[in-house]
């Protein structure tokens, strides 16, 4: 009777302790995407003062203009779940960066101070935002390996866990060392 | 940045004439060292043979013969080097600093202050003996660096109650500004126990007083360093993917441990040396250019630190 009371309570610990471990990357990965998302928010609150300042001078990218403008208003307004916003997330990065690829046509956008004020700070956010992205999918990967690995993903099943997917991280986010322009210098 | 060729031509026409008067004065000290140890050791011998029969312990007399030898010559050598050391530093150290970049300075007496060493919060311990010279200081494309040799110590007793030091830091020590503004504290180290261990090594790295191991998507990086962080999204701010890439290049280029620590808006870069870095040696002859190459390459680690991290290239907001 004594030792299937040990064993119990050790049962209970190891329960206890793995419930725990789930709970905790289950809120790691909520916790930083709650940094994502403000960054996305910040982002997408930038857009319209940057669209206002460019429609004008770009009459040849007027698609990409309502394009971006309906991705925002599409993802303010409704209740999106991680999956929707990453894909969203995704698509935005890459029509604001064929966007900025375009303003260095426009002589005139490149003159405009308060154009050029916009364009710095997306560059700033959309580094913070690579690294929000970066610092989700590790927290996922964590996350998705607890949920899989023996004996985790009983207690996993049993709660209801579900594999979380990642951001997708743009390729141009990437930069490219020149190794051989490093060593010229 | 200079170039090898450059630096050829500079030391013979900059150099060379005077380093043959100093290394006239390095003959000359290196003669008397030579002659006063044979003397010293003559000495003792002799006063060994006529007074050993006065002393009951022979061992004991004959180590203190020994200990008279040593410390009456490490008297007379490091005050016949201190000259030589400061000559020296001022005809080769202080002619490359502006060789490397005319906006450094140098201060062969001065170092980094010892509130900035342990603002990088890099070395936890308690330091007991901190000594530091040899400050370059200045602003490279518009970055501002200081930089010194530092060597600290920490106060430890073995089990017989005696005290003896150890090092903590032994190197150079670089602090300058960062290119992106940044709030939380973030920390840099060489990796031994991953490069062994490969993954299993998080489980031991997982606790440490720096803050949470950040677990990295380069896997080179990762297999080198290691990072701890009050801050997962700021810290991948720090460490784009470029960064590591560069941080990664700078160590092949450098060829030492360095360990660097983002806190208090700066970036501290800790460079491990062996051995105390621009002190002659006086066995050495001093008109030799790849003596003079290996002091220029270590001080324009300050160039490849700004260049290759790309300090220079600022964030807008930080210009």
């Amino acid at each position: 009777m004594q030792s299937f009371l040990i064993v119990l309570v050790i049962f209970f610990i190891l329960i206890t302790l793995l419930y725990n471990f789930l709970v905790s990357k289950k809120n790691q990965v909520a916790n930083i995407f709650g940094s994502v998302d403000a960054l996305l928010k910040k982002r997408f609150d930038l857009i319209p003062s940057l669209i206002a300042s460019v429609q004008e001078a770009m009459q040849h990218e007027k698609g990409v203009l309502k394009e971006i403008t309906a991705l925002r208003t599409n993802a303010m307004n409704s209740s999106l779940d991680v999956n929707k916003m990453a894909k969203i997330d995704s698509k935005m990065s890459t029509l604001l960066g064929t966007l900025m690829v375009a303003v260095e046509a426009y002589p005139d956008l490149k003159a405009n101070e308060n154009t050029m004020h916009l364009q710095r700070s997306l560059v700033e956010l959309e580094e913070q935002l690579s690294a929000a992205r970066r610092a989700y999918n590790q927290a996922v990967t964590d996350y998705n390996n607890a949920i899989e690995m023996i004996p985790a993903n009983i207690l996993a099943n049993f709660l209801r866990y579900e594999k979380k997917s990642v951001f997708e991280i743009p390729v141009s986010q990437r930069e490219n060392v020149d190794v051989k322009e490093l060593f010229k210098k | 940045m200079k170039t090898l060729a450059s630096l050829q031509d500079f030391f013979y026409e900059e150099m060379y004439p005077q380093l043959l008067t100093l290394e006239l004065q390095r003959q000359k000290i290196f003669s008397f060292l030579k002659k006063t140890i044979f003397l010293l050791l003559i000495f003792t011998v002799v006063a060994f043979l006529l007074l050993q029969n006065f002393f009951y312990d022979k061992l004991q007399f004959f180590i203190l013969c020994v200990a008279f030898v040593v410390g009456v010559f490490s008297l007379i050598y490091h005050n016949k080097i201190q000259e030589f050391s400061a000559n020296y530093k001022t005809l080769v150290i202080e002619k490359l600093v502006s060789f490397v970049s005319p906006s450094l300075q140098y201060a062969q007496n001065e170092s980094i202050k010892r509130y900035e060493y342990e603002q990088s919060l890099l070395f936890l311990e308690n330091v007991d003996r901190f000594k530091g010279e040899d400050k370059i200081s200045g602003s490279i494309d518009g970055v501002n660096i200081e930089f010194s040799e530092l060597h600290t110590e920490a106060k430890r007793k073995n089990s017989k109650g005696q005290t003896y030091f150890v090092t903590l830091f032994r190197g150079l020590f670089f602090v300058s500004e960062f290119n992106k503004h940044f709030y939380s504290k973030t920390f840099i180290f060489p990796d031994t126990i991953e490069r062994y261990m490969g993954k299993a090594a998080h489980l031991l790295q997982s606790y440490d007083a720096h803050g949470e191991l950040i677990k990295l998507d380069d896997n080179e990086f990762e297999r080198k360093f290691r990072v701890y962080s009050s801050d997962q999204i700021e810290a991948r701010y720090i460490l784009s993917n470029a960064f590591m890439q560069h941080l990664l290049l700078l160590q092949e280029k450098i060829g030492k441990e360095i360990s660097i620590s983002f806190t208090n808006s700066k970036m501290f870069v800790a460079v491990h040396f062996k051995s105390p870095i621009f002190e002659p040696k006086i066995y050495k002859k001093v008109a030799d250019f790849k003596e003079v190459q290996n002091y220029f390459e270590t001080i324009n680690y300050v160039v490849l630190i700004i260049k290759m991290l790309k300090l220079d290239q600022k964030i807008w907001s930080k210009v």
